[in-house]
């Protein structure tokens, strides 16, 4: 193992493959560092760019829009008040009292030593989780994948903040979603209406770039900040600092550091839920254990290695799940998925098998791309520090059109770029009406495959029962309702949550 | 406005009428589960669903007393706005092209965005060519890949 990872390492620095993973970090950086644009829109940008790469090339640079947009989600964190991404809110409550208090290089430092060693540490169990998750997966019939996703959609439904009704209807609609256009056993046509569109249903990329670019943006206009409203504390900020010193703090918290870690990671394991929520749940565990949480919120180093050691942690996590099972764990590795079709490869525990290159590609890339992006930061801190106050009246349009070009170039067909606006169109009215847009993209993701791995074992043995009394599947199922009990059981305990400030319908 | 029990009845619908249209799939003879059986299975399990959402959001009671449309609109409009210029944007890049439609795309959002009056103009007209021909120059003839072309254009 150690032999591939090695061969792979050097394989990463091939010019050819380093320098778009470098340019992939650069751009996560400043797409993460800019508010409004998140890491899944920056890499849905990128995605027209690696469409005639190589698939490591391709996958390489993704990773490095990954990593760099969790590191530069901080940066906007701290020196704005306004986090870049949404892996990076609770950075926000520590980093910015301390750049206000005159200490904005320690807090952006903080912040980025912090992801560092902790993706470096998640490192660890995604090169091994990954490979001997897949190894038990591969050993999986129609019935433990039929299960298997059934549990994924009932855990993201369960987890999303909004309803657990709407979490479910969501999901649900996703699945939806796939059923239209041919059916994946014999190819027969459903619900196409007699239209040549319809006919060969949704292609799953243009679905998600529309689902989470489109409707981010329109969500994004409706909160547009005034030209010029982004200060950053005031005008010049020096940034510098004592990196010995700030390593030094972080070391000295390694519970805090290990537990955020560990946070992170499992959070990323889980499907479809990303930093987002990791960040929080470390800042506040970090919080409670705490003999000062009355400081939390003052702009202590605490609460800053709490949530960027998780976000960046919380990459590890998404990669093994979408490694071993094909499963994405959050947004941004869902497009990676999709990357992984566009290139012939079909995810799922044999990915890694049969592709063994490609894998080991992508975990030397995650590593070399932590120690990528800290040097790009050092260099070029203050020149990203310019591109995020660049107005949203700007971006916006140029965002849009680089997606149009991303859903087009999928297969040169206009068809694309209308089920990008037509999911937009939805997805927009999805963050509306408080429906949660994650289930509905797992939906679509393990739709075609939950039909196939149905249909598989129900040709095999047409008994149902199999689906209880197989250990592995009967595990699973019983988890997805054990799921769904907890999260209704939680919510009844919950007080009511008073009306959302902005319901106008 | 009973919203989620306004949206669970549209979602109701949608779902019966997907299931109506579930009856027409073609079966082949000697096939034991035809295309219909997933579709119908997932389609049975959101109408139940939607269903649920709608005697919740009645139980809930209305979520706001009064709306008013003036409001609404006055609110929503740069959003309507922008759908409705990217509709035309799609529209027009089979006729115009990539080059020139995204031009006026950018230069169009821009303004409704609220990139108004004569001083910004320089600025936006300059956004908008840096948009269209810096994406043109690199998607199309740098990296090879093909941009809508134009029958007019």
């Amino acid at each position: 193992m150690l032999e591939q990872l090695l061969a792979s390492t050097a394989a990463i620095f091939d010019p050819k493959i380093f320098l778009p993973m470098t340019g992939g970090i650069a751009a996560g950086l400043i797409g993460g560092a800019i508010p409004g644009v998140t890491i899944t829109m920056t890499i849905v940008l990128v995605l027209p760019f690696t469409f005639g790469m190589d698939p490591l090339q391709g996958l390489a640079t993704m990773i490095g829009v990954y990593v760099g947009g969790e590191s530069g989600g901080l940066v906007s964190a701290s020196l704005l008040g306004i986090p870049g991404t949404p892996s990076a809110i609770a950075t926000t409550f520590d980093g910015f009292p301390m750049a206000r208090k005159g200490e904005p290089g320690r807090a952006v430092w903080l912040g980025i030593w912090a992801s560092f060693i902790g993706g470096l540490l998640a490192g660890i169990p995604l090169v091994i989780g990954a490979l001997q998750l897949a190894a038990l997966a591969v050993q999986f019939g129609p019935w433990e994948y039929f299960s298997l996703f059934v549990l994924t959609l009932t855990i993201v439904a369960s987890l999303s903040e909004q309803s657990l009704l709407k979490g479910l209807i969501s999901g649900v609609f996703g699945l939806l979603v796939t059923v239209i256009g041919s059916d994946p056993i014999m190819g027969a046509a459903r619900f196409d209406f007699g239209t040549e569109f319809l006919r060969t249903g949704f292609p799953f990329l243009p679905v998600l770039i529309g689902v989470f670019a489109f409707s981010q943006l329109m969500k994004d206009i409706e909160q547009l900040r005034p030209a010029g409203s982004d200060r950053l504390l005031g005008g010049k900020v020096s940034l510098k600092v004592s990196h010995l010193r700030v390593i030094g703090e972080i070391l000295r918290q390694p519970v805090n550091l290990i537990r955020s870690t560990l946070i992170g990671l499992w959070i990323g394991i889980l499907p479809a839920v990303g930093g987002s929520a990791a960040n929080i749940l470390a800042y506040d565990q970090a919080k409670k254990a705490s003999r000062t949480p009355e400081k939390f919120g003052t702009g202590i180093p605490d609460g800053i290695i709490a949530s960027e050691s998780s976000n960046n942690a919380n990459i590890g996590g998404s990669l093994i799940t979408m490694m071993a099972f094909g499963i994405p764990g959050d947004a941004v590795t869902a497009v990676m998925l999709g990357a992984l079709i566009i290139h012939g490869i079909q995810p799922g525990p044999l990915f890694v098998m049969t592709h063994t290159k490609v894998a080991y590609g992508m975990f030397a890339a995650y590593f070399i791309a932590h120690f990528v992006t800290v040097a790009i930061e050092w260099i070029g801190l203050k020149l990203f520090l310019r591109v995020i106050l660049v107005p949203q009246r700007t971006l916006i349009p140029i965002i849009l059109v680089l997606c149009t070009i991303g859903a087009y170039a999928l297969n040169n067909i206009m068809e694309n770029v209308w089920t990008f606006y037509f999911f937009g169109i939805i997805g927009y009215l999805m963050v509306k009406f408080e429906f949660p847009l994650a289930p509905l993209i797992i939906g679509v993701v393990l739709g075609d495959q939950l039909e196939t791995n149905l249909i598989r074992a129900l040709m095999t043995d047409d008994h149902l029962a199999l689906f209880l009394t197989r250990p592995i599947s009967g595990a699973l199922l019983g988890l997805s309702v054990l799921s769904v009990a907890l999260t209704l059981w939680q919510r009844r305990r919950r007080p009511p949550a008073p009306a959302a400030a902005d319901v106008d319908f | 406005m009973y919203r989620d029990a306004g949206v669970g009845i549209v979602l109701t619908l949608l779902g019966g009428l997907l299931l109506w249209q579930s009856g027409k799939i073609p079966t082949p003879p000697f096939v034991p589960i035809g295309p219909a059986f997933y579709p119908r299975i997932i389609l049975g399990v959101f109408v139940l669903l939607t269903l649920a959402l709608v005697a919740s959001g009645l139980v809930r009671g209305p979520s706001v007393r009064t709306w008013n449309f003036a409001d609404w609109l006055r609110r929503y409009r740069v959003i309507i706005l922008t759908f409705v210029v990217f509709g035309l944007y799609a529209l027009s890049l089979p006729w115009l092209g990539f080059p020139l439609s995204t031009f006026l795309f950018t230069v169009v959002v821009q303004w409704v965005l609220g990139r108004w009056g004569w001083q910004s103009l320089p600025g936006v007209l300059a956004v908008g060519a840096g948009t269209a021909y810096g994406t043109y120059l690199v998607f199309e003839v740098y990296l090879k890949l093909l941009l809508p072309r134009g029958t007019l254009f």
